[in-house]
């Protein structure tokens, strides 16, 4: 593989002086406080922009893009957005994975109010653990990102801040219902209690209990699926002090397989019980010790225990995963032009899996597992930042764990202004994190497959590299803005998922070669008071040595496209939106008909909402143009067979959905 | 393309209207003031409710607010309920018609 980029970071590196805050930079579209290490942020902005000063290349989903389509969860709030992808991992349990710059959401690190979160056996369902409406922003920065939120960004991050009790007063609700007879409900409260202390009530139930199968393969299209949670939240702020806790419990079950519609006198039926139960804490607090200079320390606490017992056909599946973190940082602005963050922390993941595949060929691979991990780590982020013309930052992290030992993180960003209307960014770093074969990609159980597991899995490890052009146009006193990036990302460790063999899902250290490239090009452009324009072109590729045998990576369509309008009346009393995406063709592993590719497809979503002072009305329709996948469940009709496959998914599963919901709101002003 | 045609008629449509109705722009002082974009963000989300309302602009260095409204669908004392009812007491600067071009 190319060396020359990896030496040009090191030189970029050796460059002394350059640097910039990763958090003074969001100044100019959100309202940050002095305690900016804890990112509170107010978005005024509150529709999808890029963030004009960020030294990363960061798009802010705000508010009122979130209230554009269904959003029932995280896994929706992206469908505006031309960087991020979601796509159903399987055909039978309803889990979706996030694809950023070409590769899997396991290298995207997700956070939560910039601590890291849903991780591990999380992260196959992660995107419906979030509901729409207690998010109030999500931040997606595509490359390296800072070191301060630990080693295990690759590809990006995407941070999602919730609704504050200290910025807001009030209560708010939604009720949903779909054509696919899922029904959700959301209630929300916050009440400032005093000047200083404000707490905020979270409440989330969902029920999808339709048992349809559309495609007669004998099995439900999407699972039928119950959740609740609940989350509490506490904002305490006097003088130089700033405290928030955050405590969330979740329970979640799916069930799905084949229909008892059609397998009402199956004895054997093969059904799918996924059960999961999750607590998470993170308590954050922050000292500032010098306003002048935003000097402050901060001292993050976090943990979260998943529970999740999975039985999908003939296997099954336990896990359970309790991860404690805590950070200790300093930051401060040496000067108006030099900043400096340093930081420890400290990171322990406990793994328990109860294994009982089906079919596997090392019978060891059974049983009873327990893994522990623990990662100390040490970091210092150094900032330049001159006038507005050039920002840059440099990071770097020493981390060790008692699986992998030490292992050191470089990043570096650079941004450059020459103008008005032109950005300049580049950024390069190095990514690392633990790879959990089983409980990162339970939906690839579903399958006949043997499975083989190697031994001993390599820590991932992976650079980033990526520059970008931010355009501000001016035409006819509006700005057109447009961007131009590529990214590249090479691995030095990973986790191949080997599906090339037939009758073999073989999970397994890469040997060879693994990268992608990624080129996209979006504009947006305000046409006339109210409407505006974004549209997007991303092509990509992304290729994997199986076996010696480099090949494109499946399931990773080659280009997409993106056309997303809103218009909004005068008083914006009535809101119009449709997006329209196209989908490149993707590799299968298994070849449909005489093809070992996919067709591209086009998707159409469409939403108008009317406003009400005291509530809102939102009707739309997803999946417009009724794309299905034909035939997503190889083998459907021998599950126990090794040609079934449920995992070989490119396209949605299920057709032409439509909805209708309303929003309460009370505010207190 | 068919969206911008059928939008670019409903605008000369709503541009018609608007030269039919009888507009005129009121400006008001509230009480008590507006501190932060909080308090204009709540005039604006709560009075575009009021019938008529065409456009609010919100100004915190004069303390004013302007209301471009049809004053055939609702008068000043609606506009004065309105406030009351989101926590404001208005003085009206003035209430003129607004000029047809």
């Amino acid at each position: 593989m190319p060396r020359l980029p990896h030496i040009l970071t090191f030189i970029l590196l050796l460059i002394p002086a350059f640097a910039a805050s990763a958090q003074e930079d969001t100044q100019e579209e959100m309202d940050t406080t002095k305690y900016e290490d804890l990112e509170v942020v107010i978005i005024k902005g509150t529709s999808t922009e890029r963030v004009k000063l960020s030294v990363e290349n960061k798009d802010v989903i705000g508010s009122a893009d979130l209230l554009r389509a269904a959003c029932c969860s995280l896994g929706e709030s992206f469908t505006n957005n031309p960087s991020v992808d979601v796509n159903y991992s399987d055909a039978t349990t309803g889990a979706r994975q996030i694809k950023l710059l070409g590769l899997s959401g396991t290298y995207v690190q997700m956070l939560t109010e910039n601590v890291p979160n849903l991780r591990g056996a999380a992260i196959p369902y992660s995107l419906s653990y979030i509901p729409g409406p207690w998010m109030q922003s999500i931040q997606v920065s595509k490359g390296a990102s800072s070191v301060k939120n630990g080693p295990e960004s690759i590809t990006g991050q995407i941070n999602v801040e919730m609704i504050k009790p200290h910025l807001q007063d009030g209560a708010w609700g939604n009720i949903y219902f779909d054509s696919n007879l899922k029904t959700e409900g959301n209630a929300t409260g916050a009440i400032h209690l005093n000047d200083r202390l404000s707490t905020a009530v979270l409440l989330h139930v969902e029920n999808a209990e339709k048992d349809h199968d559309a495609n007669n393969d004998g099995f439900m299209d999407m699972p039928k699926a119950k959740q609740y949670s609940f989350a509490n939240r506490w904002a305490y702020r006097h003088k130089h002090i700033f405290s928030q806790f955050m405590a969330k419990a979740l329970h979640e079950e799916r069930l799905g397989g084949q229909s008892r519609h059609h397998n009402e006198s199956m004895t054997d039926r093969y059904g799918i019980s996924l059960n999961t139960n999750r607590l998470e804490g993170q308590w954050k607090n922050a000292y500032m010790l010098n306003d002048e200079h935003n000097t402050s320390f901060a001292l993050i606490l976090a943990g979260q225990m998943h529970q999740s017992d999975n039985s999908i056909g003939k296997s099954d599946y336990d896990v359970h995963n309790n991860t404690g973190y805590a950070q200790l940082l300093f930051e401060t602005d040496i000067t108006e032009q030099h900043n400096l963050a340093a930081g420890l922390s400290y990171n322990y993941d406990y793994f328990k899996e109860h294994i009982g595949l089906f079919s596997v060929v090392t019978p060891s691979i059974n049983g009873l597992h327990r893994q522990k991990e623990a990662v100390a780590g040490v970091y210092a982020q150094y900032t330049f930042k001159l006038n507005d013309k050039l920002t840059a930052m440099a990071g770097i992290r020493e981390d060790y764990s008692n699986q992998f030992d030490a292992f050191f993180t470089p990043r570096i960003h650079l941004k450059y202004t020459p103008c008005d209307w032109l950005s300049v960014r580049a950024s390069s770093g190095k990514g690392y994190r633990t790879a959990h074969a089983l409980a990162e990609n339970t939906p690839l159980l579903a399958t006949g497959r043997t499975i083989l597991i190697d031994e001993k899995l390599d820590q991932e490890e992976a650079w980033n590299h990526g520059v970008s052009l931010a355009f501000n146009i001016p035409i006819n006193d509006k700005d057109l803005h447009l961007n131009a990036e590529y990214y590249y990302t090479d691995f030095i460790h990973q986790l191949i998922i080997d599906r090339e063999k037939d009758g073999v899902l073989h999970m397994g250290n890469l040997n060879g070669d693994s990268y992608s490239h990624t080129a996209q090009i979006d504009a947006t452009y305000p046409f006339f008071e109210g409407f505006e324009l974004t549209a997007a072109y991303r092509w990509q590729t992304a290729k994997t040595d199986y076996n010696g045998d480099l090949k494109e990576r499946p399931l990773t369509a080659k280009y997409k496209g993106l056309l997303t309008a809103t218009y909004k009346t005068p008083m914006e009393i009535w809101q119009f939106d449709v997006t329209g995406q196209l989908i490149g063709p993707s590799r299968l592993y298994v070849a449909v008909g005489n093809s070992n590719h996919s067709k591209p497809y086009a998707l159409l979503n469409a939403q108008i909402t009317r406003e009400f002072r005291l509530f809102s009305i939102y009707i739309g329709g997803e999946n417009l143009t009724n794309y299905k996948q034909k035939d997503p469940i190889l083998g459907a009709n021998d599950p126990l067979g090794t040609i079934f496959d449920a995992t070989q998914i490119w396209a949605p599963t299920d057709g032409i959905m439509g909805y209708v919901g309303i929003r309460f709101k009370f505010n207190k002003y | 393309m068919k969206k911008i045609l059928i939008s670019s008629i409903a605008s000369l449509l709503f541009c018609g209207a608007l030269q039919a109705a009888d507009m005129k722009e009121l400006v008001v002082k509230t009480s008590p003031e507006m501190h932060c974009q909080r308090c204009e963000n709540k005039i604006k989300s709560n009075i575009r409710f009021v019938k008529g309302t065409k456009k609010i602009n919100t100004d915190l260095k004069s303390q004013e607010v302007s209301i471009s409204y049809d004053a055939e669908k609702s008068t000043v004392a609606d506009f004065e309920a309105a406030f009351k009812k989101i926590g404001y007491n208005i003085k009206v600067v003035s209430n003129k018609p607004i000029e047809k071009k």
